[in-house]
């Protein structure tokens, strides 16, 4: 396997790809470079095919039975579909944070380092946990709880448990699929103030359908349409000068 | 004004029927109480619960029922022995491991293995599991314990195994897929995360099964023989609880004696044990209802 280039800045490409589920085509020919160390939105209207795209970025659609792809996805210079590849060892790289809080029916401390114990993690658990803890901003709110059950935690608690178990993992990229959807908003705003902080640290490509939110917390904006990479560039532009008649229509309400 | 005359009548059906149920749970339950009154009359509840030699049709009479109770644990504890990790294992592999295809393949045998008569289990632990236990083990009695718990285990394992493979798939897909995501393997996420999530479940599934192995009566009535005794083997005959009932039933027992009397005592202990067990169950099925929504 070649080196990865190291004066390359992005941190996953994909190259012409499309994505069907079955008979049917969910993304077109989309070609996007996201950049290391940024957040990148992607935006667009309801089955646009924007988490089908963000869950091929760490292989989670392998799991859907009629799930097929064309092109390449690739992470550090590597196909991430290539044969050799084990999606086990790409997703301990590539976290992933879903639409509704799915924290384990375990402890808040289990929670956090299951993923690490299960890969033979060698170092201070316990450590681990409270750094990543630290990093979900969830610390000061559960260390003196670390053994209940995270079932009991509030929803953003959750979510924010959801994050520290992908953080344990010291993940390059963690990928968010509407993470706020399912909250209220404050639980929101603190979430997406923790995703300006996970920026120093982390790669971060996230779905939302909230445009609001995709102007406040992105540097990348991405804009899908019926499966389409219309529009791709700094926030600011997309958001004050889109160049496109489509995204402009989109972001000021016309449609979607 | 037909329509509404209908309505009336099929509410006047069904209300009947619903009647009719309960009238029979409760004729049977007060026949078992009054009948077992009449026994406790004459012999104290202590003595029968707590006394270790159960002769009642031979002098001098004895009604200590914990042989028969021996007997029936002896069955229950080794049924679920065999029944419990192979049901967890297939449970495990329709659940998270099986195709689509292998799945709707698999279900029906295992209904196929639920609806064989019991007796044929009963003839099937006779005349083949006691000979292959006693190849292996020559001083098996010819009616013994072991043969009869293997094959109430291979009965209840459909039970077990369809309940904990609903139990498995009441699971949110979300909670494996939080799991994969963090690059967890099959063989992980069905050990650690589906296993102990569903753990309420499967206990409730366990208990049902025992108590469907506690009820048991024609296999153990072939194959476990018909000797109550107090001991801990299980290559020797014993007698179990509804073995006992069935052998008093048949036999010609005067219907106004004592020993006739026996057999409501017994069945009133089995009621009893078996209602528990599914009132505990039951309340371990509504207790992780209510923890997942």
């Amino acid at each position: 396997m070649s080196e990865p280039l190291k004066d390359n800045n992005f941190s996953l490409e994909t190259r012409n790809l499309s994505i069907c589920y079955g008979e049917k085509q969910v993304v077109r020919q989309v070609n996007l470079s996201i950049s290391s160390h940024q957040v990148t939105a992607v935006i667009g209207p309801s089955g646009c095919g924007k988490s089908t795209l963000l869950r091929t970025l760490n292989r989670m659609n392998d799991f859907i039975p009629n799930f097929s792809m064309e092109g390449e996805v690739l992470f550090q210079g590597k196909n991430l579909y290539e044969p050799s590849i084990d999606p086990g060892d790409i997703r301990q790289k590539i976290g992933m944070v879903f639409q509704r809080p799915n924290p384990f029916p375990k402890t808040i401390y289990k929670n956090v380092i299951w993923g690490p114990k299960i890969h033979g993690y060698k170092g201070n658990l316990q450590d681990l946990a409270e750094d990543a803890l630290k990093r979900a901003a969830l610390w000061d709110e559960v260390k003196d709880r670390l053994n209940d059950s995270a079932l009991r935690l509030s929803g953003g608690q959750q979510q924010r448990l959801c994050i520290a178990r992908a953080i344990a993992m010291n993940p390059e990229v963690i990928l968010m699929d509407e993470p706020c959807s399912a909250l209220d908003p404050g639980a929101t705003a603190r979430i997406e103030d923790l995703i300006q902080e996970l920026r120093n640290n982390y790669t971060i490509v996230t779905v939302t359908h909230n445009m609001q939110q995709a102007a406040r917390i992105s540097d990348q904006t991405a804009f899908l349409y019926e499966g389409e990479l219309v529009e791709y560039g700094a926030t600011k532009k997309i958001f004050t000068q889109p160049e496109k008649k489509r995204t402009e229509d989109y972001i000021t309400g016309r449609f979607g | 004004m037909l329509s509404r005359w209908i309505d009336h009548a099929v509410h006047l059906v069904l209300l009947v029927c619903v009647v009719i149920t309960l009238l029979t749970t409760v004729v049977v339950v007060a026949l078992l109480g009054k009948e077992s009154f009449l026994f406790f009359q004459q012999v104290p509840l202590w003595e029968f619960l707590f006394g270790t030699r159960w002769e009642p049709l031979l002098e001098p009479k004895s009604f200590g029922v914990l042989p028969l109770v021996v007997g029936t644990l002896k069955i229950v504890i080794g049924s679920i022995a065999i029944a419990l990790p192979l049901g967890l294992l297939i449970a495990t592999y329709l659940s998270e491991f099986a195709s689509g295809r292998m799945r709707s393949a698999i279900k029906p045998v295992l209904e196929i293995l639920a609806g064989i008569p019991t007796v044929v289990y009963g003839y099937f632990a006779l005349t083949f599991v006691t000979p292959l236990i006693r190849t292996l083990f020559p001083d098996t009695q010819i009616f013994n314990a072991a043969s009869a718990a293997i094959v109430v285990g291979i009965m209840i394992l459909p039970m077990i195994s369809s309940l904990c493979d609903d139990a498995f798939q009441a699971l949110p897909n979300s909670l494996r897929e939080g799991a994969y995501a963090l690059g967890a393997t099959q063989y992980e996420v069905a050990v650690q995360v589906i296993l102990p999530s569903a753990a309420a479940r499967v206990g409730a599934a366990v208990i049902l099964a025992l108590s469907r192995a506690i009820g048991e009566t024609m296999a153990v009535t072939l194959a476990a023989g018909a000797t109550p005794q107090m001991s801990l083997g299980f290559l020797e005959s014993i007698q179990t609880m509804t073995a006992y009932i069935v052998q008093v039933s048949l036999g010609d027992i005067p219907a106004d004696g004592i020993e006739y009397l026996t057999c409501y005592a017994v069945g009133l202990l089995l009621f009893v044990m078996t209602l528990i067990m599914n009132i505990i169950g039951n309340h371990f099925i509504t207790k992780t209802h209510k923890l997942h929504s």
